[in-house]
């Protein structure tokens, strides 16, 4: 049987190619559910939420069972406290400038509307949504495609890159949504490797997401809509 | 004493221009233990079927859900002027059907299919003969054209609405 490989000057364990295989396999598996959900099940059973159940309970359940197989705590994943105001100080400042840029074109388009969430429900009564949202997706894209895609490439700009490229092309067709979410998955799993903190990279993405949703009208945003329900009405 | 090196092993710590050892890959990503390995490619096999079921599950319902398969019609006739024929809807023959007229791909009108036809209910495709479609061409068509008649069926509630062609498309050229 073979043994770990080693990196000879720093002793640190190198996964072996079919462990980065396995990685770049789950990657694909968790992408697959993603888009069964967007494209598949919203083309065949329409808009009704329970279609979405099998695709979502299997990622998850996946993903869970994943960690176990790999002996991943939820601390390790980034369910933590420790590194939070680390994490949060590396996205202030992006944050700050993206919010700007945000507010300042809501502005000069006289759209500025912070109250304004999917088409005219307050934000504020909405505010488990918002906040659940943000770290759940932002659990599956760095606590699982971000770790898996170190497995594969290792931490650096390859690695942030494929989850930027991942995560933006989930939000295929909407044409603003495609590039807003690249330019964020860059930026949160960026500040993932660095600071694993999901807490902090998804309640940015909540906060992102509002500033968005208050700074662009919904129809220019197509409301939001993605993958196969982006054609509807 | 602490080994400096499993301290700089965690993933906070391994940051590129933060003193210390640099990490390439994150603490946990270590080799997997041959156990760990074949979990996870059974795992990976196991949710490849599970998502191939719920796909192919779904692609199955749908499809009996979307493309009612018990109508039964036809394209009599077509010219200048009107397009003629009928249809049943044999899990609900005691109702008419509605029909739509395409004329060269292009959607031209609507209706339901309730005009008589004695025929249709002689020949026991439904229990009343209203079950006959006339569409009358306004203003009359010249040159040649194909015509294609589809019957309606709703879905999902009325949400959803698929199209099934009548009979054959009929090509016809009118004076």
């Amino acid at each position: 049987m073979k043994q770990a490989s080693f990196n000879p000057q720093s002793e640190i364990r190198i996964p072996q190619s079919e462990d980065r295989t396995l990685a770049a396999w789950e990657i694909a598996s968790v992408v697959a559910s993603v888009l069964i959900g967007e494209w598949v099940v919203f083309a065949l059973a329409g808009d009704g939420a329970t279609g979405l159940l099998f695709p979502v309970a299997t990622v998850f359940v996946f993903m869970f069972l994943s960690h176990r197989a790999r002996g991943e705590s939820a601390r390790d994943v980034g369910w933590r406290l420790d590194n939070f105001g680390r994490a949060a100080r590396l996205l202030a400042l992006p944050m700050l400038a993206i919010f700007a840029v945000f507010v300042g074109v809501g502005w000069y388009t006289s759209n500025l509307d912070f109250l304004r969430w999917k088409g005219g429900a307050s934000i504020f009564g909405t505010p488990a949504l918002g906040l659940l949202w943000g770290p759940l997706q932002q659990y599956a894209l760095q606590g699982f495609i971000n770790r898996r895609a170190q497995v594969v490439w290792g931490r650096g700009w390859a690695s942030v890159l494929l989850v930027a490229l991942i995560f933006a092309a989930l939000h295929l067709p909407n044409p603003w949504l495609t590039v807003v979410t690249f330019a964020g998955g860059l930026l949160w799993a960026y500040v993932y490797q660095r600071a694993p903190n999901l807490l902090a990279v998804g309640i940015s993405h909540s906060l992102m997401t509002w500033a968005l949703v208050s700074s662009i009208p919904p129809s220019a945003l197509h409301n939001l809509r993605v993958g196969f329900k982006y054609f509807g009405q | 004493m602490r080994d400096a090196v499993a301290l700089e092993e965690t993933d906070t710590e391994t940051d590129g221009r933060a003193p210390g050892l640099r990490v390439p890959f994150p603490a946990h990503a270590a080799a997997l233990s041959h156990a760990a390995r074949r979990r996870l490619t059974t795992l990976l096999f196991a949710k490849l079927a599970l998502d191939l079921i719920f796909v192919a599950a779904l692609a199955v319902y749908t499809h009996a859900v979307a493309f009612h398969p018990l109508f039964s019609g036809a394209l009599d006739h077509a010219d200048g002027t009107s397009v003629r024929g009928w249809v049943v809807d044999r899990a609900r023959p005691d109702e008419a059907v509605e029909v739509q007229l395409y004329v060269d791909g292009k959607f031209v009108s609507d209706a339901l299919a309730d005009q008589p036809r004695p025929d249709v209910s002689a020949k026991g495709f439904a229990p009343d003969e209203r079950h006959g479609f006339v569409f009358m061409l306004d203003p009359p068509l010249g040159g040649e054209h194909e015509a294609r008649v589809y019957a309606v069926h709703a879905s999902r509630a009325g949400a959803r609405r698929t199209l099934q062609q009548i009979g054959s498309p009929f090509r016809f050229t009118a004076r």
